[in-house]
C-alpha cells in the first residue's frame, strides 16, 4: 500500500505553509496540538490502495468553519487529478457542519468531471443523518462495508 | 416555556470560537437531560447559526451573544449579533443546507426582523430526530 499520512492543526495554519499532500511525505504538528487542546482539530490523511482501482481518503476528527479552509484546499488537491472513484474513510470523523458538507459536494463535482464516483463510509449515524436532511445522501454512495 | 435559567455567552465573531459556542450548548443540553441524539442535535444546530452569523457579515466586529434560557421542560437559546442583516443568511448553497439541518433538527426556529439580528432555536426534551 502506498500510504500518505498528514495530521493536521488547522489553528497553526503558518506550520502548514509549504506543506503539500505528495508520496511519502508526514506531517505530525505535536507541540502546536498541545497548545491548542481543546479546540477545533482535524485529521486528513490519504491512503491510495495500489491493488484495488479506488483512491482512499480518511478524514477524522472534527470539520467546522475553522478547519474549512484547510481542508477545502488538501481535498480539493487530493481529488483534483485522480481518475479513479474516491473512498472518503470517515470512520474516525466526529463532526461535520454544513461548511463540510458543501466541500465534500465540491470535491464530488470534481470528481464527477472525470466522470468518477465518491463513496463515503462508516459515517456515524449523527452524521448520515445531516447527508439525508440535506440530500446529500442521493448525490454521494453511502457504504457501511465492514 | 417558563425560564429558570439564563447563562449568556459572549463570543468575538470568528470561526475559531465557534467550537467553544458548541461545548457549551452541548454541557447544557447535557445538564437538561436531553439525549445524546438530542445533545448531538442541538450542537449542530447552534454551531449552523454561528456559521451562517460569521461568514455572512465578515466586516462586522461586534461580539456574537448567545443566551440560553434553561427551562425545565428544555431550551431556548438566542443568538443575536447587532447590523446583520437577516436578508442575508441562508442564502448560499452551504446556508440553504444549514436552513434544513436547523428547520429538521430543531423543534422552533424564529429568524428576526429586529436590528439585533436575532435568531431563535429551541427543543424541548424527550424529542430527539432519529436517524435515518
Amino acid at each position: 500500500m502506498d500510504s500518505t499520512s498528514v495530521f493536521m492543526n488547522t489553528a497553526k495554519v503558518k506550520v502548514l505553509k509549504g506543506l503539500s499532500i505528495g508520496k511519502d511525505s508526514s506531517f505530525y504538528a505535536q507541540d502546536q496540538m498541545k497548545q491548542l487542546e481543546g479546540i477545533c482539530m482535524y485529521q486528513f490523511s490519504i491512503d491510495r490502495e495500489t491493488d484495488a482501482p479506488k483512491m482512499v481518503l480518511t478524514i477524522s476528527g472534527e470539520i467546522d468553519l475553522f478547519a474549512a479552509p484547510e481542508f477545502r484546499e488538501k481535498l480539493y488537491e487530493a481529488v483534483s487529478d485522480v481518475s479513479a472513484d474516491v473512498v472518503l474513510n470517515c470512520r474516525d470523523l466526529s463532526y461535520i457542519d454544513s461548511s463540510g458538507l458543501g466541500i465534500l459536494l465540491g470535491a464530488l463535482k470534481r470528481v464527477r468531471q472525470n466522470s468518477h464516483q465518491v463513496y463515503i463510509r462508516y459515517l456515524k449515524d449523527s452524521i448520515k443523518k445531516l447527508f439525508i436532511i440535506t440530500g446529500l445522501d442521493k448525490a454521494f454512495v453511502l457504504e457501511d462495508v465492514q | 416555556m417558563s425560564k429558570q435559567k439564563q447563562i449568556v455567552l459572549a463570543i468575538p465573531p470568528e470561526a475559531a470560537y465557534i467550537s467553544l459556542a458548541r461545548l457549551t450548548a452541548s454541557g447544557l443540553a447535557n445538564q437538561l437531560g436531553f439525549d445524546m441524539d438530542a445533545i448531538e442535535d442541538i450542537k449542530v444546530c447552534v454551531s449552523e447559526v454561528l456559521n451562517e452569523t460569521i461568514s455572512t457579515s465578515s466586516d462586522i466586529k461586534e461580539p456574537i451573544t448567545l443566551c440560553f434560557d434553561l427551562t425545565k421542560d428544555g431550551f431556548e437559546v438566542l443568538i443575536s449579533r447587532d447590523m446583520l442583516q437577516q436578508s442575508a443568511l441562508f442564502t448560499s448553497e452551504t446556508g440553504q443546507f444549514a436552513l434544513s439541518i436547523l428547520e429538521t433538527l430543531m423543534d422552533r426556529v424564529i429568524l428576526s426582523n429586529d436590528n439585533a439580528g436575532t435568531i431563535c432555536l429551541s427543543k424541548t426534551t424527550g424529542r430527539s430526530v432519529p436517524h435515518g
